[in-house]
């Protein structure tokens, strides 16, 4: 008889555990958190391929045991299983921020030329006032941020999470976003300085929708010792809201 | 703070595992369907053209840092030369269809960044491979690194004295020593087998190295990096230890890069698009699983040298003027 070959057994396991954390990520859509959605084909792919991978090893599990000791790393490769199963996953938080940096004063690099007349008319065209959302955010706000002067007095209606960093006014906050270009670990926080003399009322990582006009201020950037010149909006309505389903917006 | 560890780390697993299995895959077809006749009819007699065609590989090779790894030991224990598998692991990573058009995009108005940038990806990894061959002697790849210490590929007829021969010479078991133990198994399942065992060997590699980056980004402040500074020199400084600390995948790091333009010099914009893909956290951990450490860490050092006089050269030229 056939002995049972330990470290095929739990390779075995290993692979069958990929399997179904995989899909249980892309069943229950909870990949939106981590990466983007270009990428789930790959995932798809990969989920095929431990599929195979797990079925070819099933078939060794009694193979010829070569008495090898149990091998470090099968533990290795199953800590982000671990992790992924013992904490519910979310989106990042404000700490992530202070860590990462805000810089306002770049901002405006992200804006592509191509993109910059044909968005803005698009944005604009319905009541004159800037409508942000998903899919127009990243765009609309670097043309807002570059092209400043031209859009002030402007009405424009946005929402995201507040940040409050340190070194702006006590009746500023920022309200933020974060973009994702592929995976969480490229994440980007931009977002529009408000202004607003009921702040302090206002808790950080609150998200909010905010309703005001577009004008501009002072920043500096202690980081690089810079300042400059960046849009501000000025509240005129702001309301809280439930943090969206996808709090990452996929750039 | 732990919150935001966790997602860093799993979404680097997540990101970068599909490109592990694709790598492995391509290995294990390399390992079962190539010869070592092949590789060495393939290679040209001229070590220029020979580093010249490594380095343009990438071009019709769109695969990135993640997966290059098994497949570049594969080739390497095919008999390819050390100077033209550096190069081509180097190079593929930054001169490929997806990371070029990418970085296309995100410097979308400098588009001369896209031609600098492949430019400089190639020149330098064909002399960091020429340099690192010339440096280093004898043995690069680990005795027992490719896939032995688990082989499931003997049939159950081999033998296990035999098993040992093979560590001494150096050679991987599975490899053409004992091909006719093979023969009766479907080329599919050999395929199917040796792609298993890619996957752990590089797998649990990549986690650790996933889980040293994303605790890095995780907990320094990525301005007491920053703090470094901006002047010409100190800048490219900086950068490289964005990129190093980063692993962010060479198709998105353009991306990374643009928020930077303005407030660093262009030669340190180029520095972080070129040695990001070369090395990186993830891709050290996963070169020292498979090469001697010795060699590792020269290659290190080339790579930051070479990358370090590209981006002064690209910092005092006129070129800077370009973009």
């Amino acid at each position: 008889m056939k002995k049972l070959n330990i470290n095929n057994l739990i390779w075995f396991i290993v692979l069958l555990c990929y399997t179904l954390f995989f899909a249980s990520l892309l069943y229950t859509g909870r990949i939106n958190l981590f990466i983007h959605p270009k990428m789930h084909k790959y995932t798809m792919v990969a989920l095929i391929a431990f599929i195979i991978l797990s079925g070819f090893q099933f078939t060794r599990i009694f193979h010829e045991d070569d008495a090898a000791e149990i091998k470090l790393g099968y533990l290795i490769l199953i800590l982000p299983i671990a992790i992924g199963i013992a904490y519910k996953p979310k989106a990042l938080n404000g700490r992530w921020v202070e860590v990462r940096g805000l810089n306002l004063l770049q901002v405006e690099n992200i804006c592509q030329d191509h993109k910059e007349k044909s968005s803005m008319q698009e944005v604009v065209a319905r009541d004159n006032i800037i409508l942000l959302n998903d899919k127009n955010y990243v765009d609309t706000l670097s043309v807002i941020y570059k092209s400043k002067e031209n859009y002030k007095g402007k009405k424009i209606i946005f929402e995201g999470f507040v940040y409050k960093q340190h070194n702006i006014g006590k009746n500023q906050f920022i309200t933020a976003r974060t973009v994702v270009n592929c995976c969480a670990a490229d994440a980007q926080v931009i977002g529009f300085i408000c202004k607003y003399d009921g702040s302090n009322g206002i808790q950080e990582d609150q998200w909010v929708r905010v309703t005001g006009t577009i004008d501009t201020t002072k920043y500096i950037d202690e980081n690089y010792n810079k300042e400059g010149i960046i849009p501000q909006i000025l509240v005129e309505h702001i309301e809280e809201i439930k943090e969206p389903e996808n709090k990452n917006i996929y750039h | 703070m732990l919150n935001n560890f966790y997602t860093i780390f799993l979404s680097i697993i997540l990101e970068g595992l599909p490109f592990i299995i694709l790598g492995s895959f391509i290995a294990s077809l390399i390992q079962v369907f190539v010869t070592e006749e092949t590789v060495a009819k393939l290679i040209p007699k001229n070590k220029f053209l020979g580093l010249v065609m490594s380095a343009s590989i990438g071009f019709v090779f769109p695969v990135c840092e993640c997966a290059i790894v098994p497949i570049v030991r594969r080739l390497i224990k095919k008999g390819m030369p050390l100077n033209m598998a550096i190069t081509f692991m180097l190079s593929v990573p930054i001169v490929n269809p997806v990371v070029l058009l990418s970085t296309y995009y995100a410097f979308s108005g400098h588009t001369n960044m896209v031609f600098l940038r492949a430019a400089c990806g190639m020149a330098g990894a064909m002399i960091i491979g020429y340099l690192v061959s010339i440096l280093h002697e004898g043995e690069v790849l680990k005795d027992s690194s490719v896939g032995e210490g688990h082989c499931h590929c003997h049939g159950h007829s081999h033998q296990h004295h035999d098993h040992h021969d093979h560590h001494e010479s150096g050679h991987c078991s599975c490899g053409h020593d004992h091909n006719h133990n093979h023969e009766r198994k479907g080329v599919i399942l050999k395929v199917i087998e040796h792609t298993s065992i890619e996957v752990y060997d590089v797998g649990k590699l990549y986690v650790i190295g996933a889980l040293i980056s994303s605790a890095m980004q995780s907990f320094i402040p990525k301005a007491h990096i920053i703090a470094i500074g901006e002047g010409n020199l100190s800048s490219i400084l900086v950068m490289f230890a964005l990129a190093f600390v980063l692993s962010i995948c060479s198709e998105t790091d353009a991306f990374i890069a643009r928020t930077f333009v303005g407030q660093f010099t262009t030669g340190s914009i180029l520095g972080f698009l070129i040695l990001g893909p070369m090395i990186d956290i993830k891709n050290t951990i996963m070169l020292c699983g498979s090469f001697k450490l010795s060699f590792v860490i020269k290659l290190i050092f080339v790579i930051f040298a070479i990358c370090f006089i590209a981006a002064v050269m690209v910092n005092a030229l006129p070129l800077a003027a370009l973009i």
